[in-house]
């Protein structure tokens, strides 16, 4: 038998392993922060972050600014310009017209000043306005940091995962990594798993309870499936999984760029679905 | 206050055990200055080990000197309870997360007899130079083929030596009822151990259970 067992021996031993197990495990671990594909997934969570703090700030800034002048949130229906509006012209009485006019074109101007003019709202002093609009300006920059991740996620996949890329855009492949938690892990996934992740409530809800299996997850984002007629989303969406799982094992085990074909086998399925789908029922009237 | 197992300590429906490092606190838990040194409570719901002390368990297989294999270590929680019990031993606290890592290597290079390898239990060839000597293996992985993980790792023990298998019927098989995984996986085990004692750990655990197994002579 190979176990040496003898206390003593063993005991000098450990700690010139113990010494070793740190080395090599503190680098293992500082390798396996190194895969950039870790980055992407920071990256995805951020955005999800950062949309919903500007949504709370936005809420929070209409709210307040309410009692200034109320009548602006119905005039003003996209949030960021709301939020860029009070940001530049701040109190009710810069509302003019000739100012407005380079955010929401000279006809709607012309309606917000002169609403401006009769509005309900109190007056605010420079110094409660200052608070409010340091809070919209920090809802603009939750804003473009968020572009700017959504650009840099759209950049870093390309380099990354360069067939998945292709095949369904940067967000939509970082969110499946996102998902998975590595890019490892999702390329050694079936695509039956691929298929539903993102949807795991009601894959479990299936398992459990029988109820009908979840059809899609996250890929349901893709623009065939969203505007495909329910019937043959299934379908397609199973199609789909089956190459976006070929694509990530392609980019995570090799190198070659296989996005071509893959791209066009799957369009010629997806004709096939639905020319499937259109003889069913032609069949019928025969 | 009894001391039920070497540095296992019991009062009423609370374990504690001898803490290693006076003063240091792994995961919030209560420290207890008494007669016989510093005690650290040790949560049963945190912990499934405590969780089936309490229920009674009879075999316990840590000795003050055990070389424990822990594969799943994770944060560290029970093995930093394993390593206040054997205090003349060591213990090898193995686990594949490189995020339990960040925690688990502070708490080892704190405690003299704690050593951690990043490693797939699945794999244990990937571990085995840390693994000579070792004389009982602890498992609590969340994976579903846990028997066979065991009987992969089982060449470590000489027969007679023991293994401890924590069974998380969920990781196995959402769907199937626990009771029925646990005895297939049970089955499953006894291709190379006698399964000793079974204990499942409600209330402090749901769909768990933790068997005590011996090493067969092969």
């Amino acid at each position: 038998m190979l176990t040496v067992k003898n206390i003593m021996l063993v005991f000098m031993d450990f700690k010139k392993l113990r010494e070793k197990a740190f080395k090599e495990t503190i680098n293992e671990v500082r390798k396996e922060k190194k895969e950039t594909d870790n980055l992407v997934v920071q990256a995805v969570e951020a955005i999800d972050e950062l949309d919903d703090i500007t949504n709370i700030i936005v809420e929070r800034v209409k709210n307040w600014y309410a009692f200034h002048y109320p009548e602006l949130e119905k005039l003003v229906k996209d949030p960021m310009l709301y939020l860029l509006i009070i940001k530049e012209i701040k109190s009710r009485d810069q509302m003019l017209a000739e100012k407005l006019e380079r955010f929401v074109g000279p006809e709607r101007a012309k309606a917000i000043a002169e609403k401006a003019v009769g509005s309900m709202g109190a007056e605010i002093v420079d110094k409660d306005l200052q608070r409010l609009v340091h809070l919209a300006e920090l809802g603009i920059h939750a804003r473009q940091e968020r572009d700017e991740l959504a650009d840099y996620i759209e950049e870093r996949t390309k380099e990354i995962t360069p067939n998945l890329h292709a095949m369904l855009g940067g967000m939509l492949a970082a969110r499946l990594i996102a998902r998975a938690g590595s890019l490892e892990r999702l390329a050694k996934m079936p695509a039956s798993t691929v298929q539903v992740l993102g949807a795991e409530k009601a894959l479990f809800a299936h398992l459990r309870r029988g109820v009908p299996s979840p059809k899609h997850g996250l890929i349901f984002q893709f623009p065939q499936i969203i505007q495909s007629p329910k019937k043959q989303r299934g379908k397609i969406s199973r199609a789909l999984a089956g190459k976006v799982s070929i694509a990530a094992k392609e980019d995570f085990f090799g190198n070659k760029d296989i996005s071509k074909e893959l791209i066009q086998s799957f369009e010629k399925r997806v004709e096939a679905i639905k020319e499937g789908a259109s003889k069913k029922k032609g069949g019928k009237h025969e | 206050m009894n001391e039920i197992f070497h540095n296992v300590f019991r009062e009423g429906n609370k374990l504690y055990t001898k803490n290693l490092v006076p003063g240091q606190r792994v995961y919030g838990e209560k420290l207890l200055e008494t007669g016989r040194g510093e005690l650290r409570e040790w949560n049963p719901n945190r912990s499934k080990l405590a969780a089936v002390i309490l229920k009674g368990l009879k075999t316990f297989p840590l000795k003050q000197d055990s070389k424990v294999l822990y594969l799943g270590a994770a944060q560290g929680t029970t093995a930093s309870h394993v390593s206040d019990v054997v205090d003349k031993g060591y213990v090898i606290c193995v686990d594949v997360s490189s995020k339990a890592m960040e925690e688990l290597i502070p708490l080892c290079e704190s405690r003299q007899n704690m050593l951690p390898v990043l490693g797939d239990a699945n794999r244990p060839g990937e571990y085995a130079k840390y693994t000579l000597g070792i004389n009982m293996i602890y498992q609590d992985v969340a994976q579903p083929n846990q028997a066979k993980i065991l009987l992969k790792n089982a060449s470590l023990l000489d027969p007679g030596e023991y293994a401890i298998l924590c069974i998380k019927s969920r990781s196995i098989d959402v769907a199937e009822d626990p009771k029925k995984i646990i005895k297939k996986e049970l089955e499953s085990v006894s291709d190379g151990f006698f399964v000793r004692e079974v204990i499942d750990l409600e209330p402090y655990h749901m769909d768990h259970a933790l068997a005590v197994c011996e090493k067969k002579l092969s």
